[in-house]
């Protein structure tokens, strides 16, 4: 997969004799569990105030203060269609970084930390799923467990220009 | 070892582009005063710099070309009749070659045909001085194939296997003079092979109290078991050529004994240039940085404000005191950090007058800039993205604006036309003014146009300000013929749109057959402004203080709606759009009776418009965050702010505001509407 | 002990080469971009090595050169000129002047160090 932000806690050796675990933040939407790069996770919040702004999809909420910086905020639940949910105090933001930009991803609640190997990924399922595939970039299967995993760039369709009141 | 010098291509390149734009400015005041010395040693040198980094850097293509450049200006430099007419043209050209040659650093491949026709006339114009004069400082040419040979490069004899050599050294007395210690000489000697001990001469050292200590008087002997040629035992002494007699025999070749040749000293070059300023050359990441991080220390520090505030300490007690200084100190540090970015806008006002000529030429007018104001400071990134739209602007003005000389002289204008660029503060924006004194705008020839192409119904009345507006609607032209310069109708709109990017606003003041001058209002500051605070439900916007007229309640006198033009305020008999924000950014709560609430009306240059607000909620200094950092711009919001409490507010941009607003009014609006 | 170099020249480009590849032989270095700033230079410390370009404003290399070699403490300090192979006359007005020895543009990292290795104690 392609990673747009190498971080500075990235492991430095590629002996490629010794199998690269890549390790993912593990979330739950509605009743699926999905999961990003953990290298792309800045951090995790509680769920913030959120200030909305003019001429916006849906699915951006508006955006919020992260220690001064002002942060766009995407409800995922909206995104891909799985239905409203009110935001509660276990309702939890997991902020990212998309190349230059951070974003907030408003999640239901934070899973694990899971290691993933290359060769555990799987093609995602063409149903069962309610996800447009197009936003996967696989899956894998832990225990009885499936996790999607989330394909960051497709997220986020900001065009070049600027959007209109 | 090897040695990685990748690191300084981004210097070498800006660095670069300086020298460049130096030698063409160099070359258009020459141009004036071909004999001025101090310019023709500006642009040698320029050259010459240039060439010795882009060698060391292996930039071998502009090395090259700047080599011939140097060898023609040194022509020039040390000839008395200074620069000549055919010499500046070509010398032009070689600029834009250059910057060509720049610009395409990292291609691979020969260089451009282009380029090498340029270089060739350079190197024709340099063999035809060379020609006609009888004594010249004409330096060597290096040969193009092979890089330049140092001077010291000695062609080694044959010597094979090992073999003693006996090394002779005498200084002159004074050599101790240029600093090298004769000990080293035969360090490096050691390293050539086996040094059997090493003989001084002392018979020609004075007694004692004769003796200068700084100078030589010991000669050396020396023998030497080495494999080595004579060639690098030589080159031991490559610096003390002249400074010693060195005499290296052996059994196989005849003793070598080397002077230095005397060469004709030059004159001296000992311009004098005005003394530059010190300065710190700081990479644009690390100001902005330093700028973002003041940013969030002003809102740190009004939130700590606030909260010392709202605690119920008397208002003089110590930790009041201590937040007012705190105050004081950062909005300081703010303005000051703030002011590290400005550069004065003659920084972009710098290429007129090369493109004022080049384009005159072309486009068969005679023209002549003007410059005012050019130490107006302006944050280097707005500066620099005025360039473009400014540029064009004078390209229209010397297109369409000024007529062709006969024309002029026939309505008593002088020949020559006027084209100024002038910068002034105002108000806590800046003013940029493009104008020239042609022939002014015809508003009926646009009236015309705009109704051919739908932009204008016929018989519809419009002022002429709206008439002229048009001029920057995209696919606008009135140019008869499309000229290569102007006139395909894709500047306006973009010079427009760019403007309204920079927060700015665009206006023309034209007068048939006088000329016409565009008015360019920008912001001072893109990051910090004195704002209002206006409160809609539980939302807080910001607007810039400076774009407030004023605010009331309005009676049911002064609020009216209008079939077909929506809810109008009257203030002073005049009719004004009222804009509910609570609708545009789809607030619950907010106060929506005009009579209950307030309306606040704010100007820019392209009109007026009052918002409907819930209350107003003071005026303070708020740092402006852009949006556009992790999300995009958006029309009518210049960006955003963190409120004392940590809440975020909008920051509006009344003419983004006030053009959506027309944009939804009935006149105007193109007959396809989307 | 620490060994401090003296760059003079009024490419910015020029100076940080040439001190990067010093810093890589053990040298610490101060920059001058013209033959008077550098001479405000050899007031404040004594270098045990200078290398200085031919062709500068305010003050060129080879006047610089005049005025280092009437400095006490730097009367003896190597000092390497950077030149064009076309400045021989200037070389040999610097030589005189007092200049060690020379570098012949362009040079790349290497030679420098060689010729550094050459004149420097």
């Amino acid at each position: 997969m392609t990673q747009l932000v190498t971080s500075q806690n990235s492991p430095a050796s590629h002996n490629a004799t010794v199998a690269v675990m890549d390790q993912f933040l593990a979330f739950r939407l509605a009743d699926e569990l999905f999961a990003i790069e953990i290298l792309r996770v800045q951090e995790i919040r509680g769920i913030t105030p959120i200030t909305p702004i003019p001429n916006a999809p849906q699915y951006i909420r508006g955006v919020m203060n992260l220690r001064g910086t002002i942060v766009p905020v995407i409800d995922l639940r909206m995104r891909f269609g799985l239905g409203e949910a009110e935001y509660n105090r276990f309702t939890v933001i997991i902020v990212v970084r998309l190349g230059s930009r951070i974003i907030g991803l408003v999640v239901d609640a934070v899973s694990d930390v899971v290691d993933v190997a290359p060769g555990d990924i799987e093609s995602p399922p063409d149903f069962g799923s309610r996800v447009d595939t197009s936003y996967l970039n696989g899956m894998v299967q832990r225990g009885d467990q499936i996790i999607l995993l989330l394909n960051l760039d497709q997220l986020v369709g900001l065009q070049a220009d600027v959007a209109s009141i | 070892m090897k040695i990685d010098l990748s690191a300084f291509k981004q210097s070498f390149l800006e660095e670069t582009n300086e020298r460049i734009a130096a030698l063409e400015q160099g070359l258009l005041l020459l141009e004036s005063v071909p004999t001025d010395s101090e310019q023709l040693n500006a642009i040698f040198r320029a050259a010459h710099s240039i060439k010795g980094a882009a060698g060391s850097l292996g930039f071998t293509q502009i090395a090259e070309f700047t080599h011939v450049l140097e060898t023609l200006l040194g022509q020039i430099r040390s000839g008395s009749v200074g620069i000549s007419g055919e010499h500046a043209s070509v010398l032009l050209l070689a600029v834009d070659a250059l910057r060509e040659l720049v610009r395409t650093v990292d291609s691979s491949g020969p260089m451009s045909a282009s380029a090498r026709a340029v270089m060739d006339r350079i190197e024709q114009a340099s063999t035809s001085l060379a020609a006609d004069k009888t004594q010249s400082a004409h330096p060597a040419r290096i040969d193009r194939e092979s890089p330049a040979q140092p001077a010291n490069a000695r062609q080694p004899l044959l010597q094979v296997g090992s073999r003693r050599v006996r090394v002779t050294v005498c200084p002159r007395s004074e050599f101790f003079v240029s600093g090298l210690d004769p000990q080293l000489l035969f360090r490096d000697l050691s390293r050539l092979g086996e040094l059997e001990g090493v003989v001084a001469d002392l018979s020609k050292v004075p007694e004692l109290a004769q003796i200068e200590p700084e100078k030589c008087y010991v000669a050396f002997t020396s023998v030497l078991q080495t494999s080595v040629t004579d060639g690098e035992i030589r080159d031991v002494f490559a610096f003390v050529e002249d400074t010693c007699v060195v005499q290296v025999t052996d059994d196989l070749s005849a003793p070598v004994e080397r002077r230095a040749a005397a060469a004709a000293p030059t004159a001296l070059d000992t311009t004098q240039t005005k003394g530059t300023a010190s300065t710190l050359r700081v990479a644009t990441e690390k100001v902005d940085a330093l700028i973002d991080l003041v940013g969030e220390i002003v809102i740190a520090q009004s939130m700590v404000k606030q909260l010392v505030q709202s605690s119920g300490l008397p208002a003089d007690s110590a930790l009041q005191n201590a937040v007012s200084a705190l105050e004081h100190n950062t909005q300081d540090l703010q303005a000051r950090v703030m002011a590290i970015r400005m550069v004065p806008i003659a920084t972009a006002f710098a290429r007129f007058p090369r493109l004022v000529r080049d384009l005159s030429a072309s486009l068969g007018k005679n023209a002549a800039i003007e410059f005012e104001g050019g130490e107006t400071e302006l944050d280097k990134g707005v500066v620099e993205r005025l360039s473009d739209p400014l540029t064009h602007l004078v390209r229209n003005s010397i297109d369409h604006g000024l007529e062709a000389a006969q024309e002029r002289v026939a309505q008593n204008k002088p020949e020559q036309g006027k084209i100024w660029l002038s910068a002034r503060h105002e108000a806590g924006g800046v003013i940029i003014e493009v104008g020239d004194d042609g022939h002014g705008l015809n508003a009926a020839k646009i009236r015309a146009k705009a109704e051919a192409q739908g932009l204008l119904r016929a018989g519809e009345s419009v002022t002429d300000d709206q008439i002229h507006a048009l001029i920057f609607e995209p696919g606008f032209s009135t140019a008869d013929v499309v000229s290569d310069v102007s006139g395909r109708g894709v500047g306006m709109d973009v010079v427009k749109r760019t403007i309204d990017s920079l927060s700015g606003s665009i206006s023309i003041v034209t007068q048939p057959g006088k000329g016409t001058t565009f008015r360019i209002k920008l912001p001072v500051t893109l990051a910090i402004l004195d704002g209002l605070t206006l409160g809609v439900g539980e939302q807080r916007f910001i607007v810039p203080l400076l774009s407030v007229a004023e605010s009331f309640r309005p009676t049911s006198k002064e609020y009216k709606r209008v079939v077909g033009q929506g809810e109008i305020v009257l203030v002073r008999g005049r009719a004004l759009p009222m804009i509910r924000l609570h609708e545009c950014y789809a607030i619950p709560d907010a106060e929506r009776d005009p009579m209950r609430a307030l309306v606040v009306i704010v100007e820019a240059d392209n009109g007026r418009v009052a918002l409907l607000v819930d209350s107003l909620l003071g005026q303070s200094q708020v740092v402006l965050k852009s949006l556009e950092a992790h999300y995009q711009r958006i029309e009518g919001i210049m960006g955003a702010t963190i409120l004392g409490d940590g809440r975020i507010s909008l920051i509006l941009d009344i003419p983004g505001m006030v053009r959506a607003n027309a944009r939804g009014a009935p006149n105007l609006k193109p007959a396809d509407a989307a | 002990m620490a060994k401090t170099a003296l760059v003079v020249d009024d490419s910015a480009t020029m100076r940080q080469m040439v001190a990067f590849t010093l810093h890589q032989a053990g040298f610490d270095t101060v920059e001058a971009a013209d033959g008077k700033l550098a001479i405000a230079e050899l007031a404040k410390m004594t270098f045990q090595l200078v290398i200085t370009d031919l062709n500068m404003p305010v003050l060129d290399g080879v006047e610089f050169i005049r005025a280092l070699r009437q400095h006490a403490a730097h009367k003896f300090t190597p000092v390497l000129m950077l030149t064009t192979e076309t400045q021989s006359a200037k070389r040999q007005e610097a030589k005189e002047a007092g200049a060690t020895g020379w570098l012949v543009k362009p040079f790349d990292p290497e030679k420098l160090l060689e010729v550094v290795a050459k004149v420097v104690r």
